[in-house]
């Protein structure tokens, strides 16, 4: 290979940290104007690459060029030519955007001739014209994602390394950043991504599948997928329980995964297979499927008997109750003059997973933050539990357990050291805080790491082991308050799961996430913007019901190039992108045709079909409904 | 109240404090460490003074008081000018802070018995030094016309002076106690604001409040380790206060105990009321420093409370750091007994339950 011909070349790549190997030998080569993401589970080693990459980490050996220079001697001419956004935040909440684009742009020396103009530029570019006077610290999730982008762009960089940068940004704002991706990249700008969002990874232009400080695989997603060899057989059934067991049984625990409502099994031998499985019950409703990115995920982690096992115990010693969990009227929370939730009624029975939705700064964290006593309402009424939500904050906290956005864990604190003091300050002693203990160590997976230190542990244990943490005493309401964020697949799956048996136990789960699957695992969802709970009910109601447009999709090559000549066509009511496609929302469904004719025209393949709204496509267009200037996104 | 819940906190508190390499050292060598620099630096006492001597006379009688001057171990003649221009020159540029001049013809007016005058020249730029050479040089200058005269001497008044609880008037014996009752503001203060900040900064505190623990559970579990370390430290400033320097508790050390822990319960009231409204560690540290800076000066320990302003005087009751020193220093250097510091200890009393009690009134449980 030849290392010039790449934006960012990689040679054999190795790092170590103690006894872990990040990086073991890996080699890549990233293209000019493409964007290239590093996929693969927590601890796989993605950071690490970037920030060898970025040149912020030195590694053992090997040595890496970007625009032809080697980062190791020619470290000048590297600085000027990246640009790196990490997953910490790097603005300063208390200067305004304009100041801290201009404050970037003074760290890395740009000229200061016709800086103005770039940054207007710049600021246009990215739809953040209208908050140039806003401070940092007051923007959205999102457009402080947006911030941080421009200004890793101020100094004009030919490559781009962006770690996770979506991280924990709601939908609306995340097609937004995209768009925004799919522009540099037209400008000729280089992309190397990490991310946890599969949908995205089916965007970039290659991917590079990591596991365990290896690049298993490389390639275009399709690739990936085709060259991964898995055969997929999905069975849906009647009782789902019982058919788990049996079909583990029959094929192995690592190659069946619950999946919704049914169970996708990795198949050697697919026509034998299938005929096992309709000989096994008349239940079963049997079909083929392609596999997608998050099948090979599952299929990269070996040990699934783990999941079982730590299923099994999840419900330990909690006793089940019925009836009414919840029931507030009039919910409200103002800061000053602000109202940050007007109004909110809800009624939750025990055993329900109820989901909130929304975009960042909506009002979801402050509504459970009010429910679970740790705001005081401005007004409203209401029982948590059967306690008072206004006189009895301090007894709802006995009955309840809550898992907040941050990291709630002390990261100097040895695992067991946090369960036992969790557990101390939930009363639990001598027996019964050994047995909650060794409940908690299951359920975090984490038995053979319970001397390690908080701080080492990475995405689904650590979110396992904080919500062990805030389970410890039993309770029978849990707030969730976005507790996957950032997670890898695998674990987001198994984290639902536990959530799942939570359920079937009579707990009631409140969880707020930004991944929209997820929002599918809920029995009852509500969206909230701005302070308000602007609609509610069952996913497949909400689905159906409110969503009184049609959606079709369009699968298409380099579809970013499409979006603004589609919403020309006659009946298109808005154009965005999904997955590696885009989703068209129409007046009615005559439009299809109009579409079909415009690939067609342009002698472009395309795969042009109607289809059944994703629950993303819900949460877009009950947005832009209620936001028609598109003002808070 | 439960037991455990207390005991929980305490425990992880520790556990978090003694695991970081630097805070032991902040808690527990640096006190030290601040005790000797400043103990060896700070002193009030003027030893070794350079000076400059002039003589225009020079006979075997002003040599002899010349000699006078470098014996008594305050002054060190470096230097010898030949005249006034050379004199002026060394004072301007520091080579010395003082100068004794001799006129011409001393030596016969001495002989004759009439009124020979020695002139003592003082750099006044440092007033207090300038004052203690005068002082000096006068007790030099006397010892020796009270030899030359002692034949013809018949009565006359002199001075027996004697100094109580300091008998050698060592500034040290004052200065050491009173880091020690320093050192116990800065670190309880500092440390406790910013214990609780920093859980508010990393989020943990939003997992602490939604358990059921109590207010008082979470105060005390946060601040007792404060109040811990805080007498640990002082316990060891103490021990080397007494091994290197030789500085030995007069009073009860119960009583003196009594004083500290009142004093320090003060402090952890105030931390608690600066956390409560600092949402950043930064924020915390700057009002925690606001907060020392006056009362170190308005406390007495660098100025006297007895020289400002009556209303000062009056506002210097409500600095907490002024009973803790007096208190210490009474116990420490005078061998007060608790009878003796009631005003103190009534005064600290006052202190620490106002503060505690503002201070958990204003601490809520909620994130507001």
């Amino acid at each position: 290979m030849n290392k010039t011909s790449f934006a960012v070349y990689a040679e054999s790549i190795t790092k170590k940290y103690k006894d872990v190997t990040a990086a073991d030998n890996i080699s890549l080569g990233v293209n000019e104007g493409e964007i290239y993401g590093l996929i693969g589970p927590d601890g796989a080693g993605k950071t690490t690459m970037l920030r060898i990459i970025a040149g912020i980490l030195k590694p053992d050996s090997g040595s890496v060029y970007v625009c032809g220079h080697s980062c190791d001697t020619e470290h000048d001419a590297v600085k000027d030519s990246i640009a790196y956004m990490s997953q910490k935040f790097g603005l300063y909440p208390d200067l305004t955007v304009w100041e801290n684009i201009k404050f970037y742009a003074d760290l890395y020396g740009v000229e200061k001739h016709g800086l103005k103009e770039h940054i207007e530029d710049l600021l246009d570019f990215s739809y953040m014209r209208p908050f140039k006077k806003r401070q940092a610290g007051r923007l959205s999730g999102g457009m402080k994602q947006k911030l941080q982008l421009v200004c890793a762009l101020v100094h004009k960089p030919e490559v781009l390394l962006l770690d996770e940068p979506t991280n924990g940004v709601d939908p609306v704002s995340r097609r937004d950043f995209w768009k925004i991706l799919y522009k540099l990249v037209a400008d000729g700008m280089t992309i190397v991504m990490s991310t946890a969002y599969l949908d995205e990874a089916e965007r970039c232009s290659r991917i590079g599948l990591m596991n365990a400080g290896r690049v298993i695989a490389e390639g275009s997603p399709d690739e990936v997928v085709k060259n991964s060899g898995l055969n997929m057989l999905s069975v849906r059934c009647g009782n789902c329980r019982k058919a788990s067991a049996t079909l583990k049984k029959e094929f192995g625990a690592d190659r069946v995964h619950a999946f919704g409502d049914k169970f996708r099994i990795f198949s050697a031998d697919i026509s034998a297979d299938r005929k096992k499985l309709t000989e096994m019950s008349a239940d079963f409703i049997v079909t083929d499927e392609i596999p997608v990115l998050e099948d090979i995920f599952m299929s990269m982690q070996k040990d699934m008997s783990a999941d079982d096992r730590i299923l099994s115990r999840v419900t330990d010693d909690i006793a089940r109750r019925s009836g009414e969990s919840l029931k507030v009227t009039g919910l409200t929370k103002k800061f000053g003059d602000f109202t940050a939730v007007n109004s909110i009624n809800l009624t939750v029975p025990y055993g329900e997973i109820f989901g909130f939705l929304g975009p960042n700064g909506a009002g979801k964290s402050t509504t459970i933050k009010m429910l679970c006593g740790l705001l005081p309402p401005t007004s409203g009424s209401g029982r948590v539990g059967g306690m008072d939500v206004m006189k009895d904050a301090e007894k709802i906290k006995a009955s309840i357990g809550y898992m907040s956005q941050k990291f709630s864990l002390y990261e100097d604190l040895k695992v067991y050291e946090n369960i036992d003091f969790y557990g101390g300050i939930y009363g639990l002693k001598n027996a019964e805080l050994e047995r909650r203990r060794d409940w908690a160590l299951e359920l975090s997976g984490l038995r053979d790491r319970k001397n390690e230190m908080t701080s080492v542990l990475v995405g689904g244990w650590r979110q396992r082991l904080a919500l062990a943490c805030s389970i410890l005493h039993k309770p029978s309401i849990v707030f969730l308050d976005e507790p996957t964020s950032g997670a890898d697949p695998a674990s987001r799956r198994l984290f639902w799961a536990i959530i799942n048996e939570l359920a079937l136990h009579g707990v009631t789960v409140f969880v707020s996430t930004h991944y929209m699957e997820e929002a599918e695992y809920c029995d009852r969802l509500a969206l909230i913007f701005r302070g308000e709970m602007i609609a509610m009910g069952r996913p497949d109601v909400l689905k159906s019901e409110m969503m009184r447009d049609n959606i079709i999709e369009v699968k298409v090559n380099r579809p970013q190039d499409y979006i603004e000549d589609l919403t020309a066509v006659r009946g298109v009511m808005d154009v965005s992108l999904f997955g590696a496609g885009l989703h068209l929302r129409t007046e009615d469904i005559s439009a299809e045709e109009g579409i079909a004719g415009f690939f067609r025209e342009r002698k472009i393949s395309a795969d042009v079909r109607k289809v059944l709204p994703s629950m993303e496509d819900v949460f877009v267009s009950m947005i832009e409904k209620a936001d028609p200037e598109g003002k808070n996104v | 109240m439960k037991l455990l819940t207390i005991k929980s906190m305490l425990k992880k508190e520790l556990k978090q404090m003694l695991r970081d390499a630097k805070m032991r050292m902040i808690i527990f060598v640096f006190p030290l460490i601040q005790l000797m620099v400043f103990s060896f630096a700070l002193t009030m006492d003027v030893k070794n003074i350079d000076i400059a001597v002039l003589d225009y006379d020079k006979t075997v009688t002003t040599r002899e008081i010349t000699d006078r001057f470098q014996s008594g171990g305050y002054f060190i003649i470096k230097k010898y000018a030949s005249s006034a221009d050379e004199l002026r020159m060394m004072l301007d540029r520091g080579d010395v802070r003082g100068a004794v001049v001799f006129a011409k013809g001393t030596e016969k007016k001495i002989l004759s018995r009439e009124m020979a005058e020695v002139q003592v020249i003082g750099d006044g730029t440092m007033s207090n030094d300038a004052g203690t050479i005068f002082s000096y040089a006068s007790g030099v200058i006397n010892l020796y016309n009270a030899e030359k005269n002692a034949d013809m001497m018949t009565s006359e008044v002199t001075f027996q002076t004697r100094s109580l609880f300091n008998v050698n008037l060592l500034s040290r014996n004052y200065y050491v106690p009173g880091l020690i009752a320093l050192m116990i503001m800065v670190t309880s203060m500092l440390l406790t604001s910013i214990a609780i900040v920093r859980e508010k900064e990393i989020g943990t505190i939003e997992q602490v409040m939604v358990t059921p623990i109590t207010r008082p559970e979470f105060i005390i579990g946060k601040t007792m380790p404060f109040m811990l370390t805080g007498l640990i430290t002082s316990s060891m400033m103490f021990v080397m206060a007494r091994i290197i320097f030789g500085i030995t508790i007069k009073g009860s050390i119960l009583l003196l105990y009594l004083i500290i822990i009142i004093n320090i319960l003060t402090y952890l009231g105030l931390a608690l009321l600066v956390s409560a409204s600092a949402r950043t560690q930064q924020q915390a540290l700057l009002t925690s420093f606001f907060l020392m800076m006056p009362s170190a000066l308005l406390s007495g320990y660098m100025f006297p409370v007895n020289n400002m302003p009556t209303a000062v005087q009056y506002f210097t009751y409500l600095v907490p750091m002024r009973w803790g020193l007096e208190g210490i220093i009474g116990v420490v250097v005078k061998g007060a007994t608790f009878h003796e510091m009631s005003k103190q200890l009534m005064w600290l009393c006052i202190h620490a339950v106002f503060f505690l009690t503002v201070a958990s009134i204003k601490f809520k449980k909620t994130l507001e």
